[in-house]
């Protein structure tokens, strides 16, 4: 009985990562402009380079392709200090390609399951409007403006304001109200909640 | 796709960063003012003639490299719109995707449904896109969902292992602008 329990737990574990495994692969930024470009670049620079390198060993003496005749003359022409402008815009090419193949913030916010077959998600946008829409369902409260949650502590900063002077309980009873909508998402990981409350001072 | 773009990003910053260093005399003033092309490469290429069908060589290696590269992002392009399963697969997947649409849109909360599938067919995906009220108990509908239609789906395209990845849009309002205090008229 106790083996089963243990089986079911470790089968359960292992179907959760599964499903973590495969949002996070379906929900990923694809890159696929930069992938593009880099596709290009690499297909025609190095086709290029082929055609007349080939050329060159075969002892032709003219350029097959046309206008490489004018780079190679303007690369005879010009020394390493007239081209800084443009070896700065290649490092930062390169940076910026760099970046892109950085892993990059998921598209939206992936749900809990346990299905290693299954991967679901809600946008961050709409889980902000949730919120909020959450928030302004608690009596008194007239303004709702929600942030995050961020990409690195994951908290979800809740902005809410009242006309009441005295907020009383109100920042707890919109803690609850926006932990409750959580409850009914049940994001993969959890967001921390900070709710700031303003209220009339007048 | 990572692992080509970064490889394509390091080699033009490192090709970057060694020409911004030579035109500003890291490798010395006569280097910095010297031709892009020296006249020393075209001395060398000629006194060793293993070095233009080498560099040929792997420019080709390259260049095929990157068509291979293109082809295949076209080709996952192209199997997002127009699955790359056989005809009868494909009208069976049109006949269930009508009952996961009807299944879908009868779930609490659930207003609009739009499924496709689509993929290679060694990697198929099924794509889900459901419109829901701004309440909704989108855990409920997402264990439900992958319980019995999706399941159902699975079984009559004949595909059990097909992975679905669900997008849910809550349908809320955007939240209004704030805007200043007009000073209201004398």
């Amino acid at each position: 009985m106790a083996e089963m329990l243990v089986r079911d737990l470790i089968e359960e574990e292992h179907n959760r990562r599964q499903a973590r495994r495969l949002a996070v692969r379906e929900f990923r930024p694809r890159r696929a402009f930069a992938g593009f470009a880099g596709a290009l670049l690499v297909t025609t620079g190095c086709g290029v380079a082929a055609i007349e390198l080939l050329a060159a060993a075969l002892g032709s003496g003219v350029h097959p392709v046309p206008g490489v005749a004018a780079v190679a003359d303007a690369l005879r022409r010009h020394t390493w200090r007239d081209v800084l402008p443009a070896a700065g815009a290649i490092t930062f090419a390169g940076a910026a390609f760099l970046l892109a193949a950085l892993p990059g913030r998921l598209r939206g916010v992936p749900l809990a399951g346990s299905d290693p077959r299954q991967a679901g998600a809600i946008g961050r946008t709409a889980l902000r409007r949730t919120v909020a829409d959450a928030a302004l369902g608690v009596p008194g409260i007239e303004r709702a403006r929600v942030r995050g949650p961020g990409p690195f502590r994951g908290v979800l900063v809740v902005r809410v304001t009242t006309g009441y002077r005295n907020p009383a309980n109100l920042a707890d009873l919109v803690r609850q109200a926006v932990g409750a909508r959580l409850d009914r998402i049940e994001p993969m990981r959890r967001p921390q909640v900070d709710v700031r409350l303003g209220w009339r001072r007048d | 796709m990572r692992i080509p773009i970064a490889a394509t990003g390091a080699v033009l910053l490192a090709c970057g960063a060694a020409a911004l260093a030579a035109g500003l005399g890291a490798f010395g003033a006569a280097a910095a003012d010297g031709p892009l092309l020296d006249p020393a490469l075209a001395r060398f290429a000629g006194g060793h003639g293993w070095f233009l069908p080498v560099a040929a060589g792997v420019a080709e290696v390259l260049a095929l490299a990157g068509q291979l590269w293109l082809v295949v992002q076209v080709r996952r392009v192209v199997h997002r719109w127009w699955p790359d399963v056989d005809p009868e697969t494909r009208i069976r997947a049109r006949a269930a995707a009508d009952d996961l649409n009807r299944d879908a849109r009868a779930m609490p909360g659930v207003r609009d449904c739009g499924v496709r599938l689509s993929g290679t067919a060694d990697r198929p995906r099924l794509l889900l896109r459901l419109a829901c009220a701004g309440d909704t108990l989108i855990s409920e509908v997402y264990g439900e969902l992958g319980a019995g239609p999706v399941e159902r789906y699975r079984e009559a395209v004949g595909m059990p292992d097909l992975p679905v990845v669900i997008r849910f849009r809550p349908d809320l309002p955007r939240p209004p602008r704030r805007h200043r205090a007009q000073p209201e008229p004398a």
